[in-house]
């Protein structure tokens, strides 16, 4: 009936580093795209088993959170946030799966900045969630996530440019497809940042009303 | 014993029923005062069973039984009282809390025992002519009169506090009142013992004037009774407060600590007033007002207008309800005790 | 009895019709930015970056309403609501970006008659968005409000018919990949203008529900 808060921030901790460990599997598959059909099948499913994993950690959060009489922080927050944390491997997730359903089998610049702006935005989500169990950090955990808000905003010219690039010139039948492909894949790749985007906004509300 | 006009059993078994209700009392009501300290995290649950058994345990040193005297002979007549008139009323009242309890209707056990002393007493005479109007005139009054001052006292404590802190969010405000949080569930709970378990103290004094071990002399009443009252209902508390945690989710969610303090103060003030006046009020009524008063000031929605119906119902019915059964057992009564 | 004892709070009423003032703008310089492609004589990047300005300016208004959020004890409607309004409202102002700066993206020099009537539905629908949130306050005025909400609404319902059509002509045999591509992007974030200004109307009418 009543939890040791810290039991709380331990699951959304270990939830948080499944999405980093899924968000850099998914950089790497982004740089093996097109080098290794082998290295591709295998980070995809290293990116399903952290998202099956992801999923055990969210159901016993949310188990807690209905079972618990006491939790920390309010109790809304606390599952807004695990659901933000876990839109953010969702989203990972469909990346992944983009690869074959859409065939995609070359990487660009622009696809590698993205993935990589990714895992330094969940990188400091996972910070921001582990220091937030600690009032005494809050100033750290603001920042933190203050920067993943940052790297979004970055990626939107990221994204502007490569879409721009794809329609700049009205190619053929087959650079039409491949327009199509990758834009979709851009589109995929942005919506993990907004979906960290979110999570950092979440992280900020709860600690300007436990501030 | 010499002069005694009832069976020593006879007086046993009464005072047992009498400390059955008390224990009761504090069982339905324990879990009132302590569902936000243990909500908010101030306490445990542990903690906050003793903290309110403690409290209500504590009031003894702080009230005058001045309750006890209006229950024991200022509501009816007591050289009128025999103890068929006392066994009607004790059980009238158990009954009608019992069915209460079962249809879940805020019924105050206050208003069931003096329906149940004056339904009994009217039995037995044929006519409402032992029926003190001053006391028992009081008491009809103050069953209105009390949750209102909780609906004022309270909304206006959390207008006061609104005010004070209208430059921070509830949760920082919420900060400010972990302390005054805990302030008063301990003075709700004072009061709370201090009115409650007076009530139980006067029957079993009209008990014992009834069986000539006692006068209407304050002096007389063995000091055990009031020990004995005030532990029944600290007990009743301790093992009922436990309920808290099945009620969580459904009635602790609406208030927080701010205004959870509110409401405790308000109904503690409005308590304190009457048990300082002699009179026995509703604690349920008074608690349910204060929130009422609370929730009218935060938000109109908050307030359970389908509570506040059943109270009205509980309001009307209660004393004629709980007379009605203790006349039947005072009839019951006679004819086998 | 004693909610009108309480602190009132009625800035975030102002605040809210702040912000949906910046989504009208945004939305009227969207529609002009439309209307103006291909036609030489209007400077598209400059109605690009007055799209961005207003964009900026809702953000600085929103992040106001939600500090005071956090610096109020009462607020004149449900804090949640409040929330929920404010980001309904910025989401419509990024959308309406995201439409401008799709003109960029996709390269897109001349504008269909869909997209003129999709952009000029989107301006209507944020007018009486806009209208709607002023009359918030005022409880008064809950029934005009109401009949705004459900005039976005049709606004809406409208817009989803004229861009059936539009995806329609897209593509008819013989029409330009490229072409289709592009538009079809165009016309959903066009189409999710109107969305999200749907999505604030039901809020309102949330909050006009609960609070009558």
């Amino acid at each position: 009936m009543l939890p040791k808060r810290t039991e709380f921030f331990e699951l959304l901790e270990a939830h948080s580093e499944r999405v980093l460990a899924g968000a850099s599997a998914m950089l790497r598959l982004v740089t093996s795209l097109g080098v290794s059909k082998h290295d591709v099948a295998a980070l995809i499913e290293e990116i399903n088993m952290n998202e099956a994993s992801a999923d055990q950690i969210k159901a016993a959060l949310l188990t807690m959170l209905h079972k618990s009489f006491v939790t920390p922080l309010n109790r809304e927050q606390v599952y807004a946030l695990t659901i933000d944390i876990d839109n953010v491997m969702n989203a990972v997730q469909d990346v992944a799966q983009a690869v074959t359903i859409y065939n995609i089998s070359e990487s660009n610049t622009e696809a590698r900045e993205l993935a990589s702006m990714t895992v330094d935005a969940c990188t400091r989500l996972a910070r921001a969630i582990a220091s937030l169990k600690e009032r005494e950090r809050s100033q750290e955990t603001v920042n933190l996530c203050v920067e993943i808000e940052r790297i979004e905003e970055k990626s939107v010219a990221v994204i502007y440019k490569a879409i721009k690039s794809l329609f700049a010139t009205e190619g053929d039948e087959a650079a039409a497809l491949r327009a199509m492909r990758m834009r979709q894949f851009y589109a995929l790749q942005e919506k993990v940042l907004r979906a960290s985007k979110k999570s950092a906004q979440t992280v900020e509300e709860i600690l300007l009303q436990n501030s | 014993m010499e002069g005694l006009n009832m069976s020593i059993w006879t007086l046993a078994l009464l005072i047992a029923i009498a400390f059955a209700f008390d224990f009761m009392n504090g069982f339905h009501d324990g879990a009132n005062s302590i569902s936000t300290i243990v909500a908010t995290g101030a306490l445990t649950p542990k903690q906050a069973v003793l903290f309110a058994a403690f409290f209500n345990f504590a009031a003894l040193w702080v009230f005058q039984l001045k309750v006890a005297a209006t229950i024991g002979k200022g509501t009816v007549d007591p050289s009128f009282v025999d103890y068929y008139v006392i066994f009607g009323a004790l059980i009238g009242a158990l009954a009608w809390n019992i069915i209460t309890w079962y249809y879940g209707i805020p019924s105050s056990s206050s208003h069931a025992l003096v329906g149940g002393l004056v339904g009994a007493t009217m039995a037995k005479a044929g006519s409402g002519a032992p029926i003190v109007w001053e006391g028992f005139g009081k008491i009809l009054a103050f069953i209105i009169i009390s949750p209102l001052v909780g609906v004022i006292i309270g909304g206006l404590l959390m207008v006061l506090v609104a005010w004070v802190f209208r430059n921070q969010s509830p949760y920082q405000a919420g900060k400010w009142f972990k302390g005054a949080q805990l302030f008063a569930a301990g003075a709700y709970s004072l009061a709370h013992g201090g009115n409650d378990a007076q009530k139980t103290i006067g029957i079993i004094w009209l008990l014992m004037i009834t069986a000539g071990v006692a006068t209407k002399d304050v002096g007389t009443l063995p000091t055990w009774v009031i020990y004995g009252c005030y532990f029944m209902i600290s007990w009743g508390t301790y093992l009922g407060g436990w309920r808290i945690v099945k009620t969580m989710g459904t009635k602790i969610t609406k208030l927080n600590a701010v205004s959870g303090s509110c409401a405790s103060m308000g109904g503690a003030v409005t308590l304190a007033m009457a048990t300082l006046g002699g009179i026995p009020v509703s604690t349920t009524h008074t608690i349910t007002g204060a929130i009422i008063g609370v929730g009218a000031a935060t938000d109109v929605k908050a307030v359970r207008w389908a509570i506040t119906a059943n109270l009205l119902v509980a309001w009307v019915l209660t004393i004629p309800a709980a007379g009605l059964i203790a006349a039947i057992f005072w009839y019951i009564g006679t004819k086998f005790l | 009895m004693f909610s009108s004892l309480m602190p009132q709070r009625r800035e975030f009423f102002e605040l809210l019709a702040a912000h949906a003032e910046q989504v009208v703008a945004g939305a009227n310089a969207t529609l002009r930015l439309i209307n103006g492609l291909g036609d030489g004589s209007s400077d598209s990047a400059a109605l690009v970056a007055e799209v961005n300005q207003h964009e900026q300016q809702g953000d600085q208004i929103k992040a106001k309403v939600i500090g005071r959020l956090h610096q109020s004890f009462t607020t004149p409607i449900n804090r949640d609501q409040i929330h929920a309004l404010i980001t309904d409202l910025d989401t419509t102002l990024n959308v309406l970006q995201s439409v401008a700066n799709a003109v960029g993206m996709y390269g897109i020099k001349q504008s269909t008659v869909e997209a003129r009537e999709m952009a000029s539905l989107g301006a209507d629908a944020c007018m009486r968005l806009s209208r709607a949130v002023m009359a918030l306050g005022d409880k008064a005025r809950g029934a005009e409000t109401l009949n705004l909400c459900k005039e976005i609404e049709d606004i809406e319902s409208k817009a989803d018919k004229v861009q059936h059509k539009a995806i329609t002509a897209l593509f008819q045999d013989g029409a330009n990949i490229w072409e289709t591509m592009k538009m079809k992007e165009f016309y959903s974030l066009q189409e999710a203008v109107l969305d999200s200004c749907q999505e604030a109307a039901k809020m309102i009418e949330e909050i006009l529900i609960e609070n009558s």
